[in-house]
C-alpha cells in the first residue's frame, strides 16, 4: 500500500535549516527596495544572487540527485526554497531553471527512446545543478499540466524551426528545452543560447520581477534528449512539478503580505489609534491568515507528494494550484488595500506582490483550469 | 443595445394602489390575522400542518378568505390585462406594487391579497373564450385557486425533458404523467399542465392545458416536505385525464412558450419580493442593532456590526435599482410577448439572479445581526432566510439564469468595448 501523503507535513529540521539560508541570503542580498530598484535597471536578474544561491547553497540542484552533481534533495526542500523566494519576490530563474527545465531533464534520465540524448541530459543536470548554466522549458508560462504536447516547433535534422510565446526566465537561460515534432514524432531537444537561428523577443509582463520572453527558432541546432512517449512524460512531469512548487511560492508570496500588513496594521495611527484595532480589518486579516493557514496544507501536501511520487499527485498538486493562485491574490489585494494610501505608491513593494500574485495566478493552469482538472480526477468530467 | 424605456417612478395608479391596500391590510386583514391567531392552526408563515402534511385547514381558509375580499376590493389582479378583469399595470407599476405587498406584508396574511402562483398569471391571457368564462374569470375572483404543473420527478432544469403525454382524440385531449414539487398541489382547482405533444419538436414539442381538479384520474400525491414548511408542495398524478379541446392554452406546440411566460413572470416578481422584504429584514436589523447591547454598548456601534448593515444597504438598494430599470426595460420590448426577444430573456434572468442572491446575503446578515433570537423558529429572520435560500431554485435555479444570460450575450449582436 502506498504511503499516504498526508504523512508529516510538518516541516524538518533540514528544511529549517534550508529556509534559514535562504532567508538570510535573500535578505541580504534582495531586500524589497533592492529588488525595486532592480526591476527598473538594464538588468532585472540578479545572477550574482542566483550564483551564490546555486554554488554555495545547493539550491538551484535541489532536485538533482547527488550522483548526477546535485544537492538530492526532494521537492519538499525546493518547495520550502520556493516559499522564500516568494516571500521576496527575488528576480531569481529559479522556476525555469531548478525546476521547469532540471524536472524536464530529470524524467528524460533514462530516456529508451533516444539513449544518446542520455550524456547531454547529465550534462545539463549538472550544469543546471551548480548554476554554471541557466535553463529554461520553451512553453508558454500559462501552459497548465494537462495540456497536449505542443505542436509549434517542428525539428528536422536537428533543425528546430517555430515560435513559443512568453516564456519564463528565458530572458537569461543559455540553454533552453524545447518540445518539437520530429521525423519520430513529439521529441525533446535542447537548444544552447545564445545560437545561430534562434532569438529572443522580451515581452512586458504585468510582474516586474518574473520576465517572459518569446522564443523564435529558425533553423536552430538542437540536441535530441527524449523522444515520443518519453518527451510527453517529461513534459508532463515538468509542469506538473512546476505547479506544485509554484503554489509554495505563492504560499511564501500571500504570507509576506499577511504579516507585512499585521505590522502595518499595529503601527498606523489613525483617529488616534492602531487601524488594527478597528475591527473591520481585525476580520480581514483574520480571513487572510485562515487563508495562508490552509495555504500551506495544500501546499505541503502538494510538495509532498511530489517528494514521494505519490499516486495522487496531480489531484494534490491541481488542489494546490488552484487554492494558492488565489490566496496570494487575495493576500496582496488586501496588502494593496489596507496600506491605504502608502499601498498605492511605487515606493512602496506591495505593487511588486500583487503583480507577481496575479500573473502567478495564471501561470501553470488559471485556478479554474486547475478545478476541471479536479473534476476530471473525480470522475466529472467538464462538459 | 439600448432599450427606450418609461420612468421608474410609481404611477398615480400604483399610489392609489398603495393607499387602499394599506387600508385593506388594516380593516381586513389585522382583524383576520388576529382571529387567526386564536386558532391554535399556526401562523401564515409558520402554519400548523394536518395529518398528509399539508397546511392546516384554517391557515388556508383564512388565506382564501383574504384573496376573495382582495378580489372583490381590486387588489388582487393589478398585472393581468384589462381586457380580463386586470388593472393592466406594467411591470414598473408591478414591482412597486409587490416591493410595497412584502415590505408591509411581511409574511402575514396580506401577501395572499395579490394573486402569485395561486392566482390567474400572464400564461392564462391566452385562453380561448369559453375557458376564459368557466375557468379563468373564477381565478380572477379568487373563487377558486390554480397550480402551475411543469417539473416532473425526472425533469427539473431540463423542461424539454419531461415525460408527461397529452394524446389528441377527437375534440379531447387524454393527458398521462406524473409531477413533482407542485406549488398549491394539495388545494388547486385549476392546473396548467404542461405535457408532451409532439415528441422530438424540441421547444414546440409541448402544449399547455387546464385540468380542472374534479377530472376523474386526476389526483393529489403524496407532500413534500420542504425547507418552507407551509404544507403547499407535492406531487399531481395524471391517469388517463380527458379535457376539451378549449381547456388548451394558447397553440399546440405553444406549451414550453406559455410555460416560460409563467416561469418569467414568477422571475420579475423577484425584484419587488426582495425589495420588500430585504426593506423590513434592514430596517429590523438596524432597530437591533440600536437596542441590543453587547460589551455596554449598543452592538450597531461595533465595526462588523455597521459594516454588516451598509452591505445589508448595497444589498437592497442595488438589487432593487436594477431591478426597476430592468423591468423598465422590459416594459418596452413587452415582457410577456411571444417569443421573447433574447435581451428580454436576459433581463428576465438577471433579475432573478441578481435579487436571489442579494437577498440570501441580506437575509443571512440579518439573521447573524440577531444573534440566537434569529435562529429561533418562527422569527421573521429565520424563516425569510429559508424562504431566501429557496428563492435561487425554483422557477430556474440562479445557475440556469446564467446560462440564459450567457446565451442572450453570445447569441447577441457585438457591444462596443
Amino acid at each position: 500500500m502506498s504511503e499516504p501523503t498526508t504523512r508529516d507535513l510538518l516541516y524538518g529540521e533540514v528544511e529549517d535549516d534550508v529556509r534559514a539560508s535562504a532567508r538570510k541570503l535573500l535578505a541580504d542580498r534582495c531586500a524589497t527596495d533592492a529588488v525595486l530598484a532592480r526591476c527598473e535597471s538594464d538588468e532585472p536578474y540578479d545572477l550574482a544572487t542566483w550564483r551564490t544561491l546555486s554554488a554555495e547553497l545547493g539550491f538551484a540542484g535541489l532536485l538533482v540527485p547527488e550522483a548526477d552533481g546535485g544537492a538530492g534533495a526532494s521537492a519538499r526542500e525546493a518547495a520550502v526554497v520556493a516559499e522564500e523566494l516568494g516571500r521576496s519576490v527575488a528576480p531569481l530563474p529559479f522556476l525555469g531553471s531548478a525546476v521547469l527545465a532540471t524536472s524536464a531533464l530529470l524524467a528524460c534520465k533514462d530516456s529508451q527512446t533516444c539513449p544518446q540524448g542520455r550524456a547531454v541530459v547529465r550534462e545539463l543536470l549538472a550544469a543546471l545543478g551548480d548554476g554554471s548554466r541557466t535553463g529554461t522549458l520553451a512553453v508558454p508560462l500559462s501552459t497548465a499540466p494537462g495540456a497536449g504536447f505542443p505542436d509549434a516547433v517542428r525539428a528536422t535534422g536537428g533543425c528546430l524551426t517555430g515560435r513559443v510565446g512568453s516564456v519564463v526566465d528565458l530572458d537569461v537561460a543559455d540553454v533552453v528545452l524545447v518540445g518539437a515534432t520530429d521525423e519520430d514524432g513529439p521529441a525533446l531537444y535542447a537548444v544552447d543560447l545564445p545560437g545561430s537561428g534562434a532569438t529572443r523577443h522580451p515581452v512586458v509582463s504585468l510582474d516586474l520581477t518574473r520576465r517572459v520572453t518569446d522564443l523564435e527558432l529558425d533553423g536552430a541546432a538542437g540536441r535530441r534528449v527524449a523522444g515520443a512517449a518519453d518527451a510527453e512524460v517529461a513534459l508532463h512531469a515538468a509542469l506538473t512539478t512546476g505547479a506544485g512548487l509554484l503554489a509554495a511560492e505563492q504560499l511564501g508570496l500571500a504570507e509576506w503580505c499577511l504579516d507585512t500588513t499585521v505590522e502595518f496594521a499595529k503601527t498606523r495611527y489613525q483617529f488616534g489609534r492602531p487601524i488594527g484595532s478597528f475591527q473591520a480589518l481585525k476580520h480581514r486579516l483574520a480571513d487572510v491568515w485562515a487563508a495562508v493557514s490552509t495555504a500551506r496544507s495544500v501546499a505541503r501536501a502538494a510538495a509532498n507528494a511530489l517528494a514521494t511520487g505519490a499516486a495522487d499527485t496531480e489531484l494534490v498538486v491541481a488542489v494546490a494550484a488552484a487554492y494558492c493562485s488565489d490566496t496570494a491574490v487575495l493576500a496582496a489585494e488586501e496588502c494593496v488595500q489596507l496600506h491605504g494610501g502608502i499601498g498605492m505608491t511605487w515606493e512602496h513593494p506591495a505593487h511588486l506582490y500583487l503583480c507577481r500574485a496575479k500573473t502567478s495566478q495564471l501561470a501553470l493552469g488559471t485556478p479554474d483550469g486547475h478545478r476541471a482538472t479536479l473534476a476530471e480526477l473525480a470522475n466529472l468530467p467538464a462538459t | 443595445m439600448t432599450i427606450d424605456r418609461a420612468g421608474i417612478a410609481p404611477s398615480t395608479r400604483v399610489r392609489d394602489y398603495v393607499e387602499r391596500f394599506d387600508r385593506f391590510l388594516r380593516d381586513t386583514v389585522a382583524p383576520a390575522e388576529e382571529h387567526l391567531a386564536d386558532q391554535g392552526a399556526g401562523t401564515p408563515w409558520q402554519p400548523a400542518l394536518d395529518d398528509a402534511g399539508r397546511m392546516h385547514g384554517t391557515v388556508w381558509q383564512a388565506r382564501r378568505e383574504v384573496q376573495r375580499r382582495a378580489a372583490a376590493a381590486g387588489l388582487y389582479t393589478p398585472h393581468m390585462p384589462t381586457e380580463l378583469g386586470g388593472s393592466g399595470f406594467s411591470r414598473v407599476e408591478m414591482m412597486h406594487v409587490e416591493e410595497h405587498v412584502y415590505h408591509v406584508g411581511g409574511l402575514g396574511l396580506g401577501l395572499a391579497a395579490l394573486a402569485w402562483t395561486e392566482g390567474p398569471g400572464p400564461h392564462l391571457a391566452h385562453v380561448g373564450e369559453p375557458a376564459r368564462r368557466r375557468l379563468l374569470e373564477p381565478l380572477m375572483a379568487a373563487e377558486t385557486t390554480a397550480a402551475f404543473a411543469n417539473t416532473e420527478p425526472h425533469a427539473g432544469s431540463d423542461v424539454l425533458g419531461m415525460t408527461t403525454r397529452a394524446t389528441r382524440d377527437g375534440q379531447h385531449w387524454v393527458i398521462d404523467g406524473r409531477k413533482a414539487w407542485i406549488t398549491n398541489a394539495h388545494f388547486c382547482d385549476t392546473v396548467a399542465v404542461v405535457a408532451v405533444t409532439e415528441p422530438g419538436a424540441g421547444s414546440r414539442s409541448l402544449s399547455m392545458f387546464l385540468v380542472e381538479s374534479d377530472r376523474p384520474g386526476f389526483s393529489r400525491g403524496p407532500d413534500y416536505p420542504t425547507m418552507l414548511d407551509d404544507g403547499l408542495t407535492g406531487e399531481l398524478n395524471f391517469d388517463g385525464v380527458r379535457v376539451p379541446d378549449e381547456n388548451r392554452v394558447g397553440e399546440v406546440g405553444q406549451g414550453f412558450a406559455l410555460a416560460m411566460t409563467y416561469i418569467n413572470w414568477r422571475r420579475m416578481c423577484r425584484g419587488g419580493m426582495c425589495a420588500g422584504w430585504g426593506a423590513l429584514l434592514l430596517e429590523r436589523a438596524v432597530r437591533r442593532a440600536r437596542s441590543r447591547r453587547s460589551g455596554g454598548r449598543p452592538i450597531g456601534e461595533l465595526q462588523v456590526v455597521g459594516h454588516q448593515l451598509a452591505d445589508m444597504d448595497a444589498d437592497v438598494y442595488s438589487a432593487r435599482a436594477m431591478s426597476l430599470q430592468a423591468q423598465s426595460e422590459l416594459d418596452a420590448l413587452g415582457p410577456f410577448t411571444i417569443p421573447l426577444p433574447p435581451q428580454a430573456r436576459r433581463l428576465v434572468s438577471l433579475i432573478k439572479v441578481v435579487n436571489d442572491e442579494a437577498f440570501f446575503r441580506v437575509a443571512d446578515r440579518a439573521v447573524a445581526l440577531h444573534g440566537a433570537s434569529g435562529l429561533g423558529l418562527g422569527s421573521v429572520e429565520e424563516k425569510l432566510f429559508r424562504v431566501a435560500r429557496d428563492l435561487k431554485i425554483p422557477a430556474g435555479t440562479v445557475e440556469i439564469q446564467r446560462n440564459a444570460i450567457a446565451q442572450a450575450l453570445l447569441a447577441g449582436p457585438d457591444t462596443r468595448p
